[in-house]
């Protein structure tokens, strides 16, 4: 009883001005055979190279599940997060990353709020979802701000530095204090932790190569190069799925900006 | 000149736009903007000129593409843009202004939280200066000092040439010449309104005082250019303006970033800086 309620009161609270709709799901017909335990044993696992299919087929399920715990609350946004992180239709991953906000404030609403992977998916999710309107991204900014800043206090370690990582390029690309949050030199310092303690996932060097250069400019142009470089090599590795291919052309983007030659 | 940074912010999310799409052969009439005091990118400036400039159009009653903004935050690029580019409409610094002050007609000002003007103010550490006078050929950072001969002529009306008085440090980072002033590497910053007023959330506020606070100054606000507009076309641009804050989009950015609204705006409203500026 307490449960239903309490996924209520978060689905009610959501201020985020975001949609309500579900994304449709493509496969639903191949769903038809999976049930709960399959959908869990799935998703707990679930990472960048599981097929979209299943993940699919998984977030159908915990969808159709009344009675949620945090832990299935909290693994529906993480399977929201990974489709809608390299979804290319735009409408359709905001749908989905504001599913996954809202699974989000389920897990935390049920007692997920100390966990720090649910609190970066939710902010994952989150940002995803109100980043194509400026002023809703703006608006939820601080949110944002404090669910990175939880999780990474939490457990800076989820999602290899996630947290730190994408707290850094918050603290990098907000607008600046006294208007917002953006904090340049905090968010350089967090982005060169994560590098430093984090150095095998790829979005460590490449979020530290772009801040390096738009905060710095080519006077830190070797170090850009350096980030740089790393980046693109280690983003070719296969467990980073079609993310990977998509952080590749990210960091060719900023080659070309920077006038960046990797070997 | 009451929270500079903040409404630069909204006035390149208002009354600039993109390359027209309408018609790509004709591009629309550039609005230049000059935002150097700060550290907004034109990468940054985009989602907000791509989201708001619709509304500026709509309200005006003009086709989609009518104007295209065209963003700098240097203040040579901005010099160079408004003599190249033929722009209808310049945003610039209140120095610039005051330098151009025969081709340039105020159209359009804002009004920030029932404020149309802003002071700026030194500060120092707590008991480390006693006035002004005391700093000389000390350094002086912050975001707001692109423009020594403005500020010598208009803030510190004469009293002193910054670029003499101080060892000057500017930053386009706002917090960081404000953190180096509480750790003692920085003798003294130049803060605005709204950086002055949002200290409270900084940990070392209390350890800061001030040694000097100008008189206010009228906030820099829209200007069009005489001799590429009509009469017409800035009424327009002044209704549209004015009725900015009431439209469904436009309201959400106003109440976002604390604004009022836009009021009309003539010569008589930079009178007091006029005079300043043209006395030394």
């Amino acid at each position: 009883m307490w449960r239903g309620l309490a996924i209520l009161v978060a689905l009610s609270s959501c201020s985020l001005t975001l949609p309500d709709d579900l994304a449709a799901l493509r496969g639903v017909p191949a769903c038809a055979e999976w049930s709960l335990s399959d959908a869990l044993r799935v998703g707990r696992v679930a990472d960048r190279r599981t097929p979209p299919a299943d993940l699919e087929c998984v977030l159908l399920v915990l969808r159709q599940e009344w009675l949620q715990g945090p832990e299935q609350a909290a693994l529906a946004g993480r399977v929201c997060f990974l489709l809608a992180d390299v979804e290319p239709d735009a409408d359709r991953r905001r749908l989905l990353a504001a599913e996954g906000a809202r699974w989000g404030e389920i897990a935390e609403s049920l007692g997920g709020s100390s966990d720090a992977s649910t609190l970066y998916h939710h902010a994952m999710n989150l940002g995803i979802a109100v980043r194509d309107n400026v002023v809703v991204a703006l608006k939820n900014l601080g949110r944002i701000e404090a669910l990175l800043t939880r999780a990474s206090a939490l457990d800076p370690g989820v999602d290899q530095g996630g947290p730190v990582r994408v707290l850094g390029m918050l603290y990098i690309q907000a607008p600046a204090w006294p208007q917002g949050v953006g904090d340049p030199d905090r968010g350089l310092g967090l982005l060169r932790y994560a590098a430093h303690h984090f150095p095998g996932h790829p979005m460590n060097h490449l979020f530290l190569a772009r801040a390096l250069w738009e905060v710095e400019g080519e006077d830190a142009l070797d170090r850009v190069a350096r980030h740089l470089c790393r980046a693109l090599r280690l983003a070719e590795a296969r467990e980073w799925g079609r993310a990977g291919e998509d952080w590749r052309r990210q960091a060719r983007d900023l080659a070309n900006e920077a006038g960046v030659r990797c070997p | 000149m009451k929270q500079k940074v903040l409404l630069m912010t909204v006035l390149i999310a208002t009354v600039s736009g993109t390359p027209a799409r309408g018609d790509p052969t004709a591009p629309g009439h550039p609005i230049v903007i000059c935002y150097t005091t700060g550290s907004v990118s034109a990468r940054e400036a985009r989602p907000a000129i791509e989201t708001m400039v619709r509304v500026l159009e709509r309200l005006g009653g003009w086709p989609e593409g009518t104007y295209q903004g065209r963003f700098t935050d240097d203040a040579r690029e901005c010099e160079r843009l408004v003599a190249s580019e033929n722009p209808h409409f310049v945003i610039p610094p209140l120095g610039f202004y005051l330098r151009h002050l025969d081709g340039l007609l105020p159209v359009a000002r804002p009004r920030v939280r029932g404020q149309d003007r802003e002071v700026l103010r030194v500060l120092v550490r707590r008991g480390a200066f006693a006035s002004l006078d005391a700093l000389k050929g000390r350094t002086l950072g912050g975001t707001l000092l692109d423009d020594p001969q403005f500020l010598g002529r208009v803030v510190f009306k004469g009293r002193l040439d910054p670029a003499s008085f101080f060892v000057l440090k500017p930053s386009r980072v706002a917090l960081r010449p404000l953190r180096d002033l509480a750790a003692g590497t920085m003798d003294a910053v130049l803060v605005n309104d709204q950086q002055y007023h949002a200290l409270g959330g900084l940990p070392f506020a209390r350890d800061l005082d001030v040694v000097f606070e100008s008189d206010p100054i009228p906030l820099p606000g829209v200007f069009a250019v005489e001799a590429r507009t009509s009469a017409d076309e800035r009424a327009r641009v002044g209704r549209a303006l004015q009725s900015f804050c009431g439209h469904a989009d436009g309201r959400s950015f106003c109440e976002l970033f604390g604004m009022d609204g836009f009021v009309p705006a003539d010569a008589a409203s930079y009178e007091s800086v006029r005079t300043l500026w043209e006395s030394r």
